[in-house]
């Protein structure tokens, strides 16, 4: 059964058919929150947050469009609320830190082993918020920058300058960690 | 994914390498009583909501089609002895019980209404532009 053939079951009364959306987007929806809000209490929040509100939102769904990307879209927005109110103040671009630019000897990231996955996800968590989205969606669920440009409804250009400020952010980051191992 | 630009292939095969994290215990039921316990969508909210406020809708509507003339003629009249230019009879308004029970569920359907649209609408967007 198709995503668009259940939000159809559950505007018709069939709540018990949501079930299977929680079922194929909890694991996504969980670790979208948990790579922005780096908090395993949080993210579990937030995730079933995103759920009871897309839930209550699925008359505004469109079905031309997939489900997934709204979908994150809704969560993404709660854990950046959550973080925000955890804060106490909106989080801008303005307060966002200068792209540092990666060191000259920067490290080579062409070996995928799994300490260097942990480093990366352990930089990551020092990102700003905003960037820790653009990320998680652009690379880890595997969004084409149009896509994340509409999950996070802000221009495509801007996704590009985010991700890219985020790139080099965590190249920046992960050369002065492997440089003070030495 | 096939915009992949050069720039962000090594980031992009260490994020994406990252193992995702199960989901905890008990989330998919805490979920869905939540959403049993929320009722049934707002759809038929809506259809209640419109079911209380379009026959009294269409009563009022008739109502001032039928007695519009006799109400603006009572209105001015009530604005000009306001005004203290005449006593003259006429400055009066009757308003019949239904139309004061139309005016109930029309307030009562509003409020359903409101409800539906409030459970359905997102909260307001904080992302960084």
């Amino acid at each position: 059964m198709t995503d668009q053939e259940i939000v159809r079951l559950c505007l018709s009364g069939d709540a018990d058919a949501y079930e299977a959306l929680v079922e194929r987007y909890g694991g996504r929806v969980y670790n979208v929150a948990l790579r922005i809000t780096h908090d395993a209490d949080a993210a579990r929040d937030c995730a079933q947050d995103a759920f009871i509100r897309a839930y209550r939102a699925l008359h505004q769904y469109d079905p031309v469009y997939p489900f997934g990307p709204w979908l994150f879209r809704i969560t993404t927005n709660a854990s950046l609320n959550y973080i925000q109110r955890a804060k106490g103040r909106e989080i801008t671009v303005e307060e966002l830190p200068d792209a540092p630019e990666p060191l000259e000897a920067g490290p080579e990231l062409s070996a995928v082993r799994k300490e260097d996955v942990q480093e990366v996800l352990d930089a990551m968590a020092l990102l700003p918020p905003a960037y820790r989205a653009a990320l998680t969606l652009r690379h880890m669920q595997q969004l084409s920058y149009q896509e994340v440009a509409d999950t996070l409804g802000i221009p495509l250009g801007t996704v590009k300058t985010h991700l890219h400020r985020a790139r080099a952010a965590l190249k920046a980051t992960l050369a002065e960690r492997r440089a003070r191992r030495g | 994914m096939n915009d992949l630009e050069r720039d962000e292939l090594d980031i992009h095969a260490l994020l994406g390498a990252a193992r995702p994290e199960p989901l905890p215990i008990g989330f998919r039921d805490t979920v869905m009583s939540r959403i049993r316990s929320d009722g049934a969508p707002m759809r038929w909210e809506w259809i209640f909501a419109a079911i209380l406020a379009l026959p009294s809708l269409a009563y009022l509507g008739w109502g001032l089609a039928a007695h519009g003339a006799e109400l603006g003629a009572s209105i001015s009249a009530i604005l000009v002895a306001a005004q203290g230019l005449d006593q003259t009879s006429g400055a009066d308004v009757v308003v019949d019980g239904l139309a004061i029970v139309s005016l109930a569920l029309v307030g009562l359907g509003s409020a359903v209404a409101a409800h539906a649209m409030l459970r359905g609408t997102e909260p307001h967007r904080i992302i960084a532009r």
